[in-house]
């Protein structure tokens, strides 16, 4: 065989065939794989990439809503929405709401707080606080009950809501009853019964050191 | 098909019977290299070293000119076509059982089915015998190790080429003639005939004569002579002179015309130099002097043809052709491969390349990015945020505001709607508390609506009040409050017709005369809303 193809062309034959081996073994064995190792590495790359671009995208909106909801958020900290409820404080608001509402009298209960789990609260480590508070005015005006009711809602710290609220009429409006009006007496015409929730956010390390202290 | 006939460039071993010519064929035309005659000393390694050093080792094709070659005509009736190569296969050995160079080509002729006789094909059988002369060619051609390109019979591979000679020289208008017969002398010495009818081989004759060179005169009479004994051959071929004849010599002018005036029978006559037929069938034939030998003209059609018209099948020559051609074969697809591989070697090589660019390019933006991410980190601590406080806080804030009841702008509507003449003596407001089956329903989570709060309010009317008057009043009051308070339910709980007894007794002092004991009519609206979930 080998006379009659002859041996240059035998050894043709043999150097293209190691020629295509060596070839077929560097594609197959180094350039393919490390090419496929790479493509990995810069998919993994451009993954990274697109998160850290995503985060810092969503920092920068979480910037330009932070700026606006931080003055929100300094206010409701001034209106004592973080406070712990203190009565002392409660009190003296309290006495100058009722001169400022010109109501004859008002008998505030401010019951004791009780610590509610709130979902949204919970997210940044905070409890709810929440006390109960009965009122009960004796007003000459319902007009005087309404601006009780304002101005407390306006000083009290945290937020106060009603609960329930019952305005009455404790006296019919007689002859006698306006000759005394005429006379400059304000005499007592309205009876207003009100139930309301303070709240209050409170931090939880906080309400716990409360708690020990209480014991 | 040998791939070596891919390539115009070859190699032809022409077998006369006195030497062995060897032509060198390209692009640029025949050049005739060497004429080896067979009692030459060392012939094999002579003719191998031509072909492999003076020719480069090109491939080989080996065209028998000798005068020993036989043809048989062979009727081979119709087979299946699975059936047919065998059964010309073995017709093939019957003819000729001593010749190992042998090979069929069927003829467009066919025989009509007979009463006595079958349908079936005409072959002609060719074989040349496994002369001396053949051996030494075979030989030398194996020593040489270029490729063989085929082997093939000079007559029957210049049958096409003298039909379009003929197609060419003969004008348009005349008739086509049947019958064409190409004289030409060869380097050897003899005088080639080739008879062709309607374009296939018919007949062919070699036989001695005296060199073109000598004298023209006596030259025509040998040429005319010849001419002459092939017309009787013809004759018993079936020639009629009605089927018109074409006579087509290579030789110089003026023996050509010679010739011309010596032939006596109709025909159409053309004398040609090899040059001038070369021209009309645009074959590049090379400088070859003043030559009038037809050998090379022969040498340049046969050597140019992709596909030949009889290839003739040796043991021989298969042993030596098959082997080369696979190696030429394995070495192409090998380069073949060689370069593909080299190509996708680079494309792969280059993607990589460019891939750990973009590697080298997205780490630096990414570490870009990092740094001004960590910047933005730090001045957002710097800044003393507390991102979690300030949405949760802001979260309750809005859900206690959300659920709070807003008494005071309830308080002013009810008041509007009232106007100047009606009074409330007593107004309730609690919150909202879902009902028995709303309780059920959510306790399956179903989101249900609950108002906000529910509100009553008392009115009392003197007694002296038309009830019905005062149940309008009531009516409208409704209205009003109902259209200032559109996302409310507002209904009429209780109407005047209801009697119902005042809590007291009003006694006024100094009318001691007129007791008077009230019967008050109370009328009560109750409000509920605004629904929330």
């Amino acid at each position: 065989m080998i006379g009659i193809i002859g041996v240059k062309r035998l050894l043709i034959l043999l150097v293209l065939l190691v020629i295509n081996l060596f070839l077929g073994s560097v594609i197959y064995l180094y350039v393919l794989p490390e090419k496929e190792s790479k493509d990995i590495e810069l998919r993994g790359l451009r993954g990274q990439l697109s998160t850290v671009q995503r985060d810092l995208d969503k920092m920068h909106i979480e910037f330009e809503q932070l700026k606006k909801r931080q003055d929100r958020f300094d206010a409701l900290k001034e209106s004592g929405f973080f406070s712990d409820q203190d009565r002392g404080d409660a009190k003296k608001i309290l006495s100058s709401v009722q001169k400022q509402s010109k109501v004859i009298s008002a008998i505030v209960s401010v019951k004791s707080g009780v610590v509610e789990d709130n979902i949204e609260a919970q997210k940044s480590n905070h409890k709810m606080l929440i006390s109960p508070i009965e009122i009960e005015i004796k007003a000459f005006d319902d007009g005087d009950v309404y601006r009780y009711i304002d101005l407390l809602q306006k000083q009290f710290p945290g937020h106060l809501s009603i609960d329930e609220i019952t305005i009455k009429r404790s006296r019919d409006v007689t002859s006698a009853l306006l000759r005394a009006i005429a006379s400059g007496a304000s005499p007592e015409l309205v009876i207003a019964t009100i139930k309301m929730s303070w709240r209050t956010m409170l931090p939880q390390d906080q309400v716990i050191v409360n708690q020990k202290l209480r014991r | 098909m040998s791939l070596s006939i891919l390539t115009p460039s070859r190699t032809i071993l022409m077998i006369s019977d006195d030497a062995l010519f060897v032509y060198s064929i390209s692009s640029r035309g025949v050049k005739m290299i060497e004429a080896v005659p067979w009692s030459a000393e060392n012939f094999e390694e002579n003719v191998s070293l031509i072909i492999s050093k003076e020719c480069g080792g090109k491939p080989v094709l080996i065209i028998n000119d000798m005068v020993e070659q036989h043809y048989r005509k062979e009727k081979i009736p119709r087979v299946s076509v699975m059936d047919k190569q065998n059964v010309v296969k073995r017709k093939l050995n019957v003819a000729f059982p001593n010749y190992p160079v042998r090979a069929a080509l069927p003829l467009k002729e066919k025989i009509a089915k007979t009463d006595k006789s079958m349908a079936g094909s005409i072959y002609i059988f060719a074989a040349v015998p496994a002369s001396d002369a053949f051996k030494k060619t075979m030989s030398a051609a194996t020593r040489s190790l270029a490729p063989i390109a085929g082997f093939s019979l000079l007559p029957i591979e210049a049958s096409d080429m003298i039909k379009k000679l003929a197609g060419k020289l003969v004008s348009k208008n005349e008739k086509k003639a049947t019958w064409t017969i190409f004289i030409g002398q060869h380097q050897g010495g003899g005088l080639r005939q080739i008879v062709i009818k309607n374009g296939e081989l018919a007949l062919t004759r070699m036989t001695p004569i005296i060199e073109t060179d000598d004298e023209p005169s006596i030259w025509g009479n040998e040429v005319y002579q010849e001419f002459q004994a092939t017309m009787s051959y013809l004759s018993r071929f079936g020639f009629d002179a009605s089927d018109g004849l074409n006579v087509i010599l290579i030789s110089d002018p003026s023996a050509g015309d010679i010739v011309n005036e010596l032939i006596d029978i109709p025909c159409n006559f053309y004398a040609l130099s090899p040059q001038d037929a070369a021209k009309l069938l645009k074959l590049p034939m090379g400088i070859h002097g003043a030559s009038y030998l037809a050998d090379s003209l022969h040498v340049a059609w046969i050597g140019r043809k992709s596909k030949f018209i009889l290839p003739m099948k040796a043991k021989q020559i298969d042993n030596v052709s098959k082997p080369r051609q696979v190696a030429a074969m394995l070495s192409v697809l090998l380069l073949l491969g060689g370069s593909f591989q080299a190509y996708k070697f680079l494309d792969y090589y280059q993607q990589l390349e460019e891939t750990k660019e973009d590697i080298s390019s997205v780490s630096r933006r990414k570490s870009q990015l990092d740094l001004q991410y960590e910047k933005e980190v730090k001045r957002k601590k710097d800044l003393g945020f507390d991102i979690q406080l300030i949405q949760s806080s802001l979260g309750v804030y809005d859900e206690l505001v959300k659920n709070q009841i807003n008494v005071l702008p309830l308080f002013y509507k009810i008041g509007m709607s009232l106007g100047k003449d009606m009074r409330i003596d007593r107004i309730q407001i609690s919150r909202g508390e879902p009902s028995i089956t709303r309780r059920i329903v959510s306790a399956i989570n179903v989101k249900q609506k609950t108002p906000l709060f529910i509100s009553s309010m008392q009115m009392t009317f003197p007694s002296t009040t038309d009830a019905d008057k005062g149940n309008k009043e009531v009516q409208e009051l409704r209205s009003r409050l109902q259209k200032l308070l559109p996302d409310h339910v507002v209904k009429v709980s209780k109407l005047l017709e209801d009697y119902e007894y005042s809590e007291e007794i009003v006694v006024e002092t100094g009318d001691e005369n007129a007791i008077l004991s009230s019967q008050d009519y109370v009328a009560e609206i109750s409000i509920e809303g605004p629904a929330i979930e």
